[in-house]
């Protein structure tokens, strides 16, 4: 099976303070994605990625306006997303920027970049293509005070897209 | 073939080494003249500032009238007016940095404004907020959005911290924390355009502890050791992933009382506020308040821990 192209990204690297090296997926098999909001802009999550003291990284961050994305951990290294180690150790997080109770963040390019990156990631990682396996992070279990992305994501948007983009393959 | 006369090209270098020395002698002591003219001390500025016919002078005017220590030498006295206010609108939208000095007798906060590293023309507009005996001097700007410094330890022996934080109403505030008791003032500075905060210690205790502090959240309501009642209001900032704060009361017993989320208006740029109110049933004894929120790493609490009482005065 041929795998997708995604090239719509910079990588930018975050702070090794910020994520856990390793070998994946021959150390630990990639299963999910999570999908997140940032609460903030791309530049300044992807600066806060990089900065030693933040504790916190994606792997992703897609922009709002032309979702461009930021790569900021290495796939096959664990970020730091998801508050939850086992999750950490088998998924993909991607941040978006924007705020979960502000729906205009939340473009076409947004969803269409970003579910393009996640059909690439299915196809690589052989993660199925469905809302078990691909998560908001408030479906990540407790302890998780998180509910991104929120009532204004659209799901149903989201996963016809990745499925498209899947069949191209 | 011509030969040179080896002495000449040492001559040369020697003529040109004594006419360099000459020009730099003379480019130092212009550059010395220049900076003794415009780098003056700060109380060398903030004496022109005060003379001079802007706004500064009025608020410095207003600082003397709220004065309750009488000045001494035609110092600015340490009691600032709660409600004060000060500066120009439009001259700047960013924060460069806040740096701490030690003048003869007292520690000074100083921020400078401006964005990308220019510095602004003036202060931009600003007010005082800082309830009396909190520890912290609170000053806010609401035609500021961006700082270069989200916060940094000053260092001082009562000029302790100081953190920039998303105001609720639009602007940035600046909360510079005490580590005990303290008089102070503001003043405005030029060239380049600064506001220093100007501390030093006080005789009289505070009149509550000082707000509980962690590595990404600082509550501000409740205070360790207050009489909670019901619902209780909570506020505070942070920096808390995806700005998500966690709050749980827990009874002396482990028994969680109640819980709830809130999230804050800032994370990644600078310091984000929040404010909540939570409800919770009646406890006997201690309660423990738990205010922050998850590692991203693996979700264990990173906060504030505030015990806490019900329904009794501070004592």
């Amino acid at each position: 099976m041929a795998i997708i192209d995604y090239s719509n990204f910079i990588y930018l690297p975050a702070n090794s303070n910020n994520y856990t090296v390793s070998n994946r997926p021959y150390s630990n098999v990639i299963d999910k994605v999570v999908i997140h909001v940032a609460q903030g802009s791309w530049s300044s999550a992807v600066n806060w990625f990089q900065n030693q003291y933040s504790g916190v990284t994606t792997h992703y961050t897609v922009r709002s306006s032309d979702g461009f994305a930021a790569q900021s951990v290495r796939e096959k290294d664990i970020a730091w997303h998801a508050g939850n180690w086992f999750y950490n150790q088998t998924s993909i997080g991607i941040e978006h920027e924007g705020y979960v109770a502000d729906l205009k963040w939340f473009t076409e390019a947004m969803y269409d970049s970003s579910a393009r990156l996640t059909a690439y990631l299915c196809i690589k990682y052989l993660i199925p293509i469905d809302r078990a396996h691909i998560v908001g992070h408030v479906q990540v279990p407790y302890p998780n005070d998180h509910y991104d992305p929120g009532y204004y994501w659209n799901w149903d948007k989201y996963m016809d897209y990745v499925l498209s983009y899947a069949a191209l393959a | 073939m011509v030969s040179a006369d080896p002495a000449t090209p040492i001559r040369t270098v020697l003529r040109d080494l004594w006419f360099f020395g000459v020009v730099v002698l003379a480019g130092l002591l212009v550059i010395f003249l220049v900076a003794g003219c415009g780098q003056g001390s700060p109380e060398q500025q903030r004496g022109g500032t005060t003379e001079g016919p802007s706004g500064t002078t009025e608020e410095q005017t207003r600082q003397e009238t709220t004065s309750e220590t009488p000045p001494t030498g035609g110092e600015t006295p340490f009691t600032a007016a709660p409600g004060m206010s000060g500066g120009s609108q439009g001259v700047t939208d960013g924060i460069l940095e806040v740096s701490f000095e030690r003048p003869e007798g007292y520690e000074r906060a100083v921020v400078d404004f401006g964005s990308e590293d220019v510095s602004a023309s003036g202060v931009p507009t600003w007010s005082l907020s800082s309830p009396e005996g909190e520890g912290y001097a609170r000053i806010t700007f609401p035609g500021v959005d961006t700082t270069s410094v989200p916060d940094g330890l000053l260092g001082g022996s009562i000029l302790d911290s100081f953190y920039v934080v998303r105001a609720p109403g639009g602007g940035l505030f600046v909360d510079v924390f005490a580590t005990r008791a303290f008089q102070y003032r503001v003043t405005e500075l030029d060239n380049p355009a600064r506001l220093a905060i100007d501390y030093r210690p006080a005789s009289v205790d505070l009149g509550s502890p000082i707000p509980v502090r962690e590595t990404r959240t600082v509550l501000f309501e409740p205070r360790v050791g207050e009489a909670v009642t019901n619902p209780l209001r909570i506020s505070g900032y942070s920096r808390n992933p995806e700005a998500s704060n966690t709050i749980t009361l827990v009874d002396a017993a482990g028994n969680l009382l109640s819980r709830s989320t809130v999230l804050s208006n800032d994370w990644l740029e600078t310091w984000g506020y929040f404010e909540a109110s939570l409800e919770f049933p009646p406890f006997e004894g201690q309660a423990m308040l738990r205010v922050g929120g998850q590692s991203a790493r693996d979700g264990s609490f990173e906060g504030v821990e505030v015990p806490v009482v019900y329904g009794k005065a501070w004592e």
